[in-house]
């Protein structure tokens, strides 16, 4: 199973940038969903009733986004080589100065076999420089958005072997 | 500040709370925490208990996660070095990770999975035989065998000789983490001077 974050600056570029993944993945028989339809009603009731859930609260998101991987690989709601789509985890990691808090989702996320990649998706390169060393165990793609994506993210998941 | 009072069960866990909380009434707001009590998560819990989920060591282990994490955010992590108010936490993050290893789980992954939780300011064992524990426990429960079912087996039946296992596994796990972490560790009761030492080190650290 295979969780693809993707970042950009703008949800425009997201749009397309999950649009050349999914017909990707699904041009290789591999089913595609995003990650908010995975979530279970009750988690998704405590996500919006509870204050503790503000979106900046990684910890909490990331076990209760593991939960509903793990349930809904238990219930065979989707197959193991399922990729999954979430957006802007590490852009609001970033921001709230809360880069371990990728680390951390990769960890929890061990139980359910998945593997992760993040796209970075920026008009300028700089953000490669600030991707700090803790992270190189994690497969971030830097995608250059002045230049063509399709040949970028294509590459990039080549490398990334998932496939 | 943060007390956590970690042990298996029945080894007086509740005693020594219901001690320092009439030792500090009136000195400072005492606020109790107990392990798997966060209300807001038990429709997701009992849902998964109907679909007999929890016998899966990650599902279990992973909804320990999720309570101990909204716990930690909304009552623990405030506390941490605050010398205005007494935490007491029955079971912290050492109990989350016995009962994961206990199951099976890796204690790498486990220990990662709680990795977000500060140390306390204060940690104590309460260390009790197995017979002890169960003698306490007996009365009290008219099933508290199936604390350990499944935990060896994926039998749904649930036996004395079971829960006797993942007691001493949890026990032996409980002194291990203790000796590394320094913790105060108490045995089968809670001595005098022991008792005097934790006031002294909670009062030092409140300031008193």
């Amino acid at each position: 199973m295979i969780l693809i974050d993707i970042n950009s600056e703008h949800s425009f570029i997201t749009s397309s940038c999950i649009k050349i993944l999914y017909d990707f993945f699904e041009n290789k028989n591999m089913p595609c969903y995003c990650i908010k339809d995975l979530l279970d009603p009750v988690i998704v009731d405590l996500v919006d009733n509870n204050k503790y859930i503000a979106r900046d609260n990684f910890v909490l998101c990331s076990i209760l986004k593991t939960i509903c991987i793990f349930e809904a690989q238990r219930n065979n709601e989707i197959k193991s080589n399922s990729v999954l789509f979430m957006n802007d985890f590490f852009n609001y990691s970033f921001e709230f100065k809360e880069q371990n808090s990728i680390n951390y989702l990769c960890n929890l996320c061990k139980c359910t076999s998945v593997k992760y990649l993040s796209f970075i998706i920026r008009d300028q390169l700089a953000l490669k420089q600030i991707i700090p060393n803790s992270y190189l165990n994690i497969h971030f793609y830097i995608i250059d958005a002045r230049k063509e994506i399709y040949s970028q993210i294509v590459k990039a998941l080549k490398e990334s072997e998932v496939y | 500040m943060l007390i956590a009072i970690e042990g298996i069960h029945g080894a007086g866990k509740s005693e020594l709370i219901k001690k320092i909380q009439k030792y500090y009434n009136g000195k400072i707001p005492v606020i109790i925490t107990n392990w798997n009590s966060y209300e807001t998560i038990h429709p997701l819990l009992y849902k998964y208990r109907i679909k007999d989920h929890m016998n899966d060591k990650y599902t279990y282990f992973l909804m320990q996660l999720a309570d101990f994490a909204f716990r930690y955010y909304s009552i623990i992590e405030s506390a941490i070095g605050d010398s205005q108010v007494l935490v007491v936490a029955d079971r912290y993050v050492r109990t989350g990770w016995v009962r994961g290893i206990v199951r099976g789980i890796n204690e790498e992954y486990v220990k990662s999975a709680y990795s977000f939780a500060k140390e306390p300011d204060v940690e104590i064992l309460l260390d009790v035989d197995i017979n002890i524990s169960i003698c306490r426990r007996r009365p009290t429960s008219d099933n508290i065998w199936k604390i350990g079912m499944g935990v060896f087996s994926s039998k749904t039946q649930f036996s004395e000789l079971e829960y006797r296992k993942y007691l001493t596994i949890s026990r032996n796990l409980y002194l291990k983490y203790a000796i590394e972490n320094h913790s105060l560790i108490a045995k089968d009761h809670l001595p005098l001077d022991l008792w005097k030492a934790l006031c002294q080190e909670i009062n030092h650290k409140l300031l008193f």
